[in-house]
């Protein structure tokens, strides 16, 4: 590997020695967001774990200037996504009279298309605009992104400017992950 | 089309997680959802036991190398090697390896299984090996 361009064993074992305590719970966090026991039947420590021995043995190419959170957030979604691609094949063949399939095994980026239940999807949709139902500017902003349309006419839309829509799109994200910190259990939809 | 906007909401507050300042996140250390003090906590326990295992690799590969660069046998049987060709030293393992007299049948099992990448490395260890057994004259010429 070269050394110019990706970090050393050696700088590897300091970044990681240097984590703070902030920085491994929001690793953590993260790990358990994007559903890592729900679609991989891993525990957040498996699949930090797994990303530390990765990063020591230089297995996965860190390349200098990548933050260490990116780093570790960047491999760890990838390691759960090969992952849920074997659990989610596993629970096929375990399952021989082919009823239901885990809904929330499959690609990483395209978890939420097998969520299933219309009313789940409507119930999480209904409490997201309601928690902004007394902000008219973020109700514009979700309300737009509800009906798919591009940043480019959400401005035009809901009248923002590119810092308005910066405001708002931080506001939603700050009061959406303060109400739902565990993010949206897509694991409850076939529930 | 609503689960492609939850989609992007859990990545609005995954997001957030990754933008939130340390002091915020510590607040929120061990509150309903966040992680918790011991889960942080178990997973710096397992950074410093992989550091320690990988130091301790590290060293013993670093002693290693040291010994055998102070081995004065090592340094005569590289700096021998160094004169002869792979292919003569190839010649003179073949040739050992066919004299089944000479060659306990463990040893060249033995052999056979280092051997098996055939990589001029490989060659060249079993070369210095079967020097060192005595089975192959360092001094005999590659062509002889």
């Amino acid at each position: 590997m070269d050394n110019q361009t990706h970090y050393s064993e050696i700088e590897i074992e300091e970044l990681i020695e240097r984590l703070t305590d902030a920085q491994i719970g929001k690793i953590l966090h993260v790990y358990r967001n994007k559903g890592c026991l729900e679609r991989a039947g891993l525990t957040d420590q498996d699949v930090f774990q797994n990303v530390v021995v990765q990063a020591l043995s230089t297995e996965r190419p860190w390349g200098k200037g990548l933050p260490v959170e990116a780093y570790m957030i960047v491999s760890g979604k990838s390691y759960i996504s090969n992952e849920a691609e074997k659990y989610a094949r596993n629970i096929c063949e375990s399952q021989s009279d082919g009823v239901q399939i885990e809904s929330f095994a499959s690609e990483d980026e395209d978890y939420t298309d097998n969520v299933g239940s219309e009313s789940f999807i409507q119930a999480w949709v209904e409490k997201i605009l309601h928690l902004f139902a007394d902000d008219k500017d973020a109700s514009c902003f979700l309300e737009k992104k509800l009906a798919q349309i591009k940043r480019a006419q959400i401005l035009i839309l809901c009248e923002f400017t590119d810092q308005v829509y910066r405001n708002v799109e931080k506001r939603i994200k700050d009061k959406t992950r303060k109400r739902f910190p565990a993010g949206i259990p897509f694991s409850e939809a076939g529930s | 089309m609503s689960a492609l906007f939850l989609k992007i909401m859990n990545e609005y507050i995954i997001g957030s997680i990754i933008e939130s300042s340390d002091k915020e996140y510590s607040s929120n250390i061990g509150h309903d959802d966040y992680s918790s003090q011991e889960g942080i906590n178990s997973a710096r326990s397992f950074i410093h036991s992989a550091i320690k295992e990988k130091r301790q690799e590290r060293l013993t590969r670093t002693k290693e190398l040291y010994a055998q660069s102070r081995n004065p046998k090592n340094s005569i049987l590289d700096n021998l090697s160094s004169r002869k060709t792979i292919q003569g030293m190839f010649s003179q393992v073949v040739s050992v390896m066919q004299d089944k007299e000479r060659v306990p049948e463990g040893l060249l099992v033995a052999f056979r299984e280092q051997g098996q990448n055939g990589s001029e490395e490989d060659i060249r260890n079993i070369w210095k090996s079967l020097v060192e057994l005595g089975l192959i004259d360092s001094e005999q010429d590659d062509h002889s």
